[in-house]
């Protein structure tokens, strides 16, 4: 909040009540699209990356603007685009319908090239001739199948395991969901903020919030991919990361 | 700017071993050495082979 101090201002921030209310939000949405992972996640690689993979006791994940398919960063940023237009039209209050024209145009530009996000793909599916086909090089690829105990112990610290959504049901249903919480929760912001012009608002108000849905991102893909029956480590990058 | 994160997952065991339960060689002309090449491998870096599948693929090899 703006706190007078002599004759200088705090910064207007996002209160750590906030955070929290929103977090929350968004980890019951991914407790409701996510499901008990089988036991074995193959992933299929190439045999120059499966030699990598074994030699450094790492795997991979990719920034989110690298993978095969480059355009399904822009898919979710699409979905979440039209759920705000869909939305704005019904939006009774100024400053949600403010909300939903600037974030309408932000959204023009997906941002996917910039994003902080990296992932590692795996699949429940067990020697699959497509993705045999799609990752393995043509020949000599190998397949590797780690333990989603072990790998959901990695997540609860480092990220997220979570299955893909190819359901367009789905999908528009959490589009929706997050757009009427953008919505909502800047109305509220904005309300216990009187002093605060709502440009202001908006800015950090988004700064925040982009940071909070940005995990939903990776794990819409188009139907089409349906068959690869995909789960994903999502990973955020972190301060120590530079290290590497 | 680096487009790639390395993830050290781990089992249980305290070891520096990825949680590997099987490895499957995939479509090629000479399976069989792939696999012992594979096994070689996951044995040089202490991977216990007994423990885990390691098997080739049964989709055919297609030239293409």
């Amino acid at each position: 909040m703006r706190v007078a101090i002599g004759q200088a201002h705090m910064a207007e921030h996002v209160t750590d009540d906030e955070k929290l209310d929103w977090n929350a939000f968004c980890s019951d949405l991914f407790r409701q699209l996510s499901r008990q992972p089988p036991q074995i996640l193959w992933h299929y690689t190439t045999g120059e990356t499966f030699i990598r993979i074994i030699e450094s006791g790492t795997i991979w994940a990719t920034q989110i603007a690298c993978l095969n398919d480059n355009k399904e960063f822009s898919y979710a940023v699409g979905l979440l685009r039209n759920a705000i237009i869909g939305l704005r039209d019904t939006v009774q209050d100024g400053e949600g319908r403010f909300l939903c024209d600037l974030i309408e145009a932000r959204l023009a530009y997906d941002g996917q090239d910039t994003s902080e996000f990296f992932v590692a793909c795996l699949s429940e599916n067990r020697d699959d001739l497509s993705q045999w086909r799609a990752y393995g090089g043509g020949e000599g690829g190998f397949c590797i199948g780690f333990d989603t105990v072990s790998l959901a112990r990695f997540c609860l610290t480092q990220g997220l395991l979570v299955p893909v959504c190819y359901d367009t049901d789905q999908q528009r249903w959490l589009a929706n969901e997050l757009a009427h919480a953008t919505v909502q929760y800047f109305v509220e912001g904005k309300r216990k903020r009187p002093t605060v012009p709502r440009d202001e608002w908006a800015q950090i108000f988004l700064a925040e919030w982009r940071n909070i849905i940005a995990p939903f991102a990776p794990i819409l893909k188009h139907p089409a991919f349906r068959a690869e029956a995909e789960w994903r480590i999502v990973r955020p990058m972190r301060a120590d990361d530079m290290q590497n | 700017m680096s487009r790639h994160l390395p993830l050290r997952i781990r089992t249980d065991q305290g070891n520096e071993l990825l949680p590997i339960r099987s490895v499957l060689v995939g479509p090629c002309r000479y399976k069989r050495i792939s696999l012992v090449s594979a096994g070689d491998l996951l044995t040089t870096k202490s991977y216990d082979v007994a423990g885990l599948e390691l098997a080739e693929s049964e989709a055919p090899f297609q030239f293409t």
